[in-house]
């Protein structure tokens, strides 16, 4: 049961609060969207801005409600994946595409979106190449990362993703990415794995040796904010509790591997982790193999 | 110097202690003006350094050696929050956090209480660190590193210093949770007759 990453030796949270945080973020950003849908019919007229500020509210609202509901109610999280997921392909960013591989809707509209990007995004321009507009590298990331850890567009675009995995120049990016600031090399080494969908022997040791160096990263964040007491048992820190990029990779990593066969690298590689620092993992592992058993019905 | 416009939830026993805040004319005050009822310019001097500075940011509710009080009892600083919804930052941070929605989490005392009062108010904020300065607020960035994201994520925290004035402060919005939808509702607004705007400080001089 996911609950007992609340205990004193893991986050050392009361669910309660939890929970009250959970319903404040969904009402939060259900007023956004009641704002947006009012600012849309109204006669005022409505900037692109005020729109875009309203959804992008909802969309980051809904995403951290979807992490922390992971703790205690893994369908009800993959719901709100799903949603957030949605709402950040809406905005453009493919942020939503990686929420909405974790949750496992990836379907013909995301290959969609996938093939866009790729069409339009110059994903493998030099660097130094001047004019060229592209995603910024933390969105290129989670696009390799979302498409290689799903089935569905693994499958409808191998070729390019493969290229992708292979050429980019973030293979070799250093800049901070996600909520523990991982270099970028590190997560495109992970989704360089994913794409090839374990076609080499290791390639589960491999990924599991990057979650592990990112979950020893969460662990020293989640320590320092646990120092302001005040703030940490009111769940008003700034930081993710269940850090939705090693969340994500781990249930992307598993549904691509089997849950058993990550379990037990995780397990082999994961003996001197505190349980602290296993919290995403093991939120993750839970995540697909709910995913898994849903397959099976 | 920056004006950085803030907001500041808080969580009140009803609409005339939020008033009282407003029309008694005294501003929002730090807890430890509050709990002494009276501070002095020296006393300011003392308490405003870096070591409290971090204390309020990191230790907030760890006891203090002097006083043996939690450190929040008597912290000269007042948090407020500004948001961050920069496009730039959203591409890399993937969240946006409007001022409102921190204010209400605070207002609402984390999600207990159904009403939140939330202030709007302007402060200065020096372009470097000046903890000993009275006079301009601090952004917490710089003051711990595990924050989320943190090459990018501001968290838009501001650190005001002792009293943000009663005419910095524009106005009080009460919020309340809507019973039957859950949704946020804005219920009522106070504006402060004393407010001075921050165009006051202004230094583009118009065409006669």
């Amino acid at each position: 049961m996911a609950v007992q990453h609340l205990g004193p030796m893991f986050l050392g949270l009361a669910l309660e609060q939890v929970q009250r945080r959970v319903e404040f973020l969904r009402a939060y950003a259900d007023t956004s969207l009641a704002e947006l849908e009012s600012l849309s019919t109204s006669d005022r007229g409505v900037t692109g801005e005020a729109q875009w500020t309203l959804l992008a509210e909802a969309a980051s609202a809904t995403a951290e409600a979807a992490q922390l509901v992971a703790i205690y109610d893994i369908p009800e999280a993959l719901s709100l994946f799903t949603a957030a997921g949605t709402r950040f392909i809406e905005l453009g960013e493919p942020y939503g595409l990686f929420l909405r591989a974790l949750a496992g809707v990836t379907d013909s509209v995301d290959v969609g979106f996938v093939g866009r990007m790729l069409r339009t995004s110059n994903l493998l321009a030099p660097f130094d190449e001047p004019d060229v507009v592209r995603l910024s590298p933390p969105q290129q990331t989670y696009l390799v990362l979302g498409a290689a850890g799903s089935a569905v567009l693994r499958n409808e675009l191998s070729s390019q993703l493969s290229t992708l995995v292979e050429r980019s120049e973030n293979r070799r990016g250093v800049a901070p990415f996600g909520a523990v600031g991982t270099p970028l090399w590190r997560t495109w080494a992970i989704a360089a794995e994913l794409e090839r969908a374990g076609a080499h022997r290791g390639a589960s040791t491999a990924l599991v040796g990057h979650l592990v160096a990112m979950s020893i990263a969460y662990e020293e964040r989640m320590r320092s904010a646990m120092v302001n007491t005040y703030l940490w048992s009111n769940l008003a820190s700034p930081v993710h509790l269940a850090d939705i990029e090693i969340l994500g990779i781990t249930a992307l990593a598993a549904t691509t591997f089997s849950s058993q066969t990550l379990a037990q690298e995780i397990g082999r590689q994961t003996e001197q982790l505190t349980g602290l620092a296993s919290v995403p993992m093991s939120l993750g592992l839970e995540l697909a193999a709910h995913l898994e058993s849903g397959a099976l019905l | 110097m920056i004006v950085q416009w803030c907001l500041k939830g808080l969580a009140l026993r009803d609409d005339a202690e939020a008033d009282a805040i407003i029309s008694g004319q005294e501003g929002l005050l730090a807890n430890w003006w509050r709990s002494v009822g009276e501070v002095t310019p020296a006393e300011i001097r003392q308490k405003l350094t870096d070591r409290n500075a971090d204390r309020h940011v990191n230790h907030f509710s760890d006891v203090d050696p002097v006083t043996k009080a939690p450190f929040s009892a008597h912290s000269p600083f007042i948090s407020l929050t500004a948001g961050t919804v920069e496009r730039d930052s959203f591409t890399h941070t993937n969240h946006v956090h409007r001022a409102l929605q921190v204010a209400l989490w605070f207002g609402t005392d984390f999600g207990r209480r159904p009403t939140a009062y939330v202030y709007t108010c302007w402060t200065l904020v020096g372009p470097r660190r000046a903890v000993e300065v009275e006079s301009v607020a601090e952004e917490v960035r710089d003051l711990n590193t595990y924050r989320r994201y943190s090459e990018y994520q501001t968290e838009g925290e501001i650190l005001a210093k002792v009293i943000v004035p009663d005419n910095q402060v524009l106005k009080y919005e009460r919020w309340d949770r809507d019973v039957a939808t859950g949704r946020f509702m804005r219920n009522g607004s106070k504006t402060n007759p004393r407010f001075t705007p921050p165009t006051k400080l202004s230094n583009v001089r118009e065409l006669i």
